[in-house]
């Protein structure tokens, strides 16, 4: 899931995947403004056929957030 | 066009991902053959988003697109100011698009006042449109207003209003030259507006439309674009059986082709309206059909229900020759050239052998049951049509000619006039339990008219407060509603007399008005009211706020020396004038209301 989650962000910011980290958040990557951060939720909920409330997108504000997110509501689902 | 960009488009998935990509890789391919066109945006909300799907809607329909999108809300200030970024490069088409709620805040509130609305949404708009015909010859597209998601009730009046505002719009565009109407309210019906929009995206940040909705709508624009620069094809050439008709004619015989009021004939009747409907529009219609030509002309003139005339076709190739033969001589009866013909035919082999042979031919992908045959031809966008005449081409270049325009520029409307009108009231208070909350998310989210970017937490205001520091917030109303709470001024007492500009910042929402002017100008008469004799302002750079970096010296602030970024003011000498056209309201001067 994690590899996912790297590729998707690497694709829509252009950074290498190499340099995301957990702590990685819109202040470290320059395209990562509000714009990108929607396209990247709606990329994510694409991607992990999840569904994020309102209020989580404007908290999902680091890698880890979203990992941890995911993956309660992947095993919600299961 | 390349067959880079062909792979591309076949790659293309509808997913923000996708079209991002296909737009980083369309900007780094040669664009030569695609034709350059320049597009502004002017919205009541930020539109940004739908920027790579334009550009990539827009590539595939031979479009290289250049898109400005204009700061949001800011339609007068941009189009009455001949120096505004709006100008800064020559634009093919402006799209002007209005959110009903952030146009009129009480529009759809106001029954009682309904006339009195649309005849300010109607004065409003023509003053927009008539300031951009001053120093623009764009195509100008003016959308009308979608059902909202949220109507409170089924048989509201509500409703009415929004399509009595659609009138005055739609009425406006018929007035003016080169101005049409976009009609996105059909296209949101079209893809049907639980589909359309996101409600997260309305509530986190104003956007109007989710992701499907983006896609749509880049769509739609990049379909009109194409069809105010190109020419629509002339000539649709069309098969007879179970195309005109269900069944083969030379097979069943003229009594049993189906066509008629009842399925399946009706499907083709229907058919047959259309094409009578493009005709009329002033489009050929031409027959390549393998039949005997006795035949078909007695099907056309004996059968009691044929739409179709003999005569409503402007060439006829019907023999047992093949259809490239067929189209050829088309294009050579009619004088018309191959790439402005459109083939329709049910025939998978026939389409085939015609994209091989002949492909400058616009070959119809057509479907395989009947009732989606004007689907098809729609879709195709061949015949796609705005400009209704060449009478309408020629008016504008006349008008542009006959000097109307300088008749224009001399009865302007000027940013400051329309400043004037909008009798923007700024109140100002001090922070207290009931406004903490949101002076404290401005702190955190304003990022563009923000001084230092400092975002003190809840915790932190509360205990600069009790140190001694001063937040003040502003709150803007104005003729078409209010604003709520858009403005934070921190200050903090330094040694005797100085004071300090922590924070100073305002809402994007309510820039270009100069209420940034007048928020500081009241905040000194509280500090000198207050004992202050020196302010200091501090700019301190981010990658957001780079157009306040001259606020203070353009406020009358002095550099301090050997402190870059810091600027003083004394406010015994001197203030920052507050603009004659902003009235304050309440606020914590002693001295009541000033004017």
């Amino acid at each position: 899931m994690q590899r996912r989650i790297y590729q998707i962000i690497s694709q829509l910011f252009g950074i290498p995947e190499d340099q995301i980290k957990d702590t990685t958040a819109p202040g470290d990557v320059p395209n990562w403004d509000s714009l990108g951060h929607l396209n990247l939720i709606l990329a994510l909920e694409r991607e992990f056929d999840v569904s994020f409330t309102a209020e989580e997108v404007t908290q999902l504000l680091s890698v880890g957030s979203i990992k941890t997110k995911i993956s309660t509501l992947s095993n919600a689902v299961e | 066009m390349s067959i880079r960009f062909d792979e591309i488009f076949s790659q293309l998935e509808p997913s923000p991902g996708s079209y991002l990509n296909a737009s980083k890789k369309i900007s780094s391919e040669n664009v030569e053959g695609l034709r350059n066109l320049n597009l502004a945006v002017l919205s009541s909300f930020t539109a940004e988003i739908i920027s790579p799907y334009l550009h990539v809607e827009c590539a595939r329909r031979g479009i290289h697109l250049e898109r400005y999108f204009g700061p949001y809300n800011q339609f007068e200030q941009l189009v009455f100011s001949q120096t505004s970024a709006l100008y800064g490069e020559p634009r093919d088409v402006v799209l002007l698009m209005f959110s009903i709620e952030d146009f009129s805040y009480s529009f759809l509130n106001s029954f009682s006042d309904a006339e009195n609305e649309l005849d300010l949404m109607k004065v409003r708009i023509t003053g927009i449109i008539e300031g951009l015909r001053r120093f623009s010859d764009a195509y100008i597209l003016v959308a009308n207003f979608p059902e909202p998601f949220f109507r409170p009730d089924i048989s509201s009046q509500h409703g009415a209003l929004l399509q009595r505002a659609n009138v005055v719009i739609s009425d406006l565009c018929k007035r003016e030259l080169g101005v049409y109407l976009f009609d996105l309210s059909r296209l949101v019906s079209e893809v049907g507006s639980n589909r359309w929009y996101d409600r997260r995206l309305h509530y986190i940040a104003r956007v109007p439309f989710g992701f499907e909705g983006q896609l749509a709508i880049s769509k739609r624009i990049a379909r009109y674009i194409r069809a105010l620069f190109f020419p629509p094809s002339k000539c649709l050439i069309v098969d007879l059986d179970n195309t005109l008709w269900g069944g083969v004619l030379g097979e069943d015989g003229l009594s049993q082709i189906q066509l008629g009021d009842a399925h399946p004939g009706n499907v083709y009747k229907e058919f047959q309206r259309y094409l009578l409907f493009l005709q009329k529009r002033g489009i050929l219609l031409a027959i390549a059909s393998r039949n005997n030509e006795e035949d078909v002309l007695e099907a056309f003139i004996h059968h009691p229900e044929m739409i179709l005339k003999w005569e409503n076709f402007a060439a006829k190739k019907i023999s047992w020759q093949d259809k490239t033969s067929s189209i050829r001589s088309i294009s050579a009866e009619l004088g018309i050239g191959l790439d402005s013909l459109v083939f329709f035919d049910d025939s998978a082999l026939e389409r085939a052998w015609v994209e091989k042979e002949i492909p400058e031919v616009k070959v119809i992908q057509v479907p395989r049951d009947a009732v989606h045959f004007v689907d098809a031809i729609e879709n195709s966008e061949a015949f796609d049509q705005i400009i209704s005449s060449p009478e309408d081409a020629n008016r504008v270049s006349m008008y542009q000619q006959s000097g109307a325009r300088e008749a224009l520029r001399l009865n302007a409307i000027s940013v400051d006039k329309f400043l004037e009108e909008l009798e923007i009231l700024l109140e100002i208070g001090l922070l207290d339990s009931m406004t903490i909350q949101r002076v404290a998310q401005l702190i955190a989210k304003t990022n563009q008219f923000n001084l230092t970017t400092r975002r003190h937490s809840i915790v932190t205001l509360q205990r600069m407060v009790e140190e001694g520091a001063h937040v003040l917030w502003a709150r803007v109303s104005d003729t078409f509603g209010d604003n709520g709470l858009v403005g934070v001024a921190i200050v903090t007492s330094e040694k005797l007399q100085h004071w300090r500009i922590d924070t100073f910042l305002l809402s994007c929402r309510v820039l270009g008005r100069k209420i940034e002017k007048a928020f500081l100008a009241v905040l000194q008469e509280y500090l000198a009211q207050n004992g202050a004799s020196y302010l200091i302002g501090e700019y301190i750079p981010s990658s957001k706020n780079s157009q306040v970096v001259t606020f203070y010296p353009d406020s009358g602030f002095d550099p301090i020396e050997d402190s870059p970024g810091q600027w003083i003011i004394n406010l015994e000498r001197k203030r920052t004038p507050k603009p004659d056209f902003i009235r304050i309201g309440k606020n914590p001067c002693s001295v009541g209301s000033t004017k």
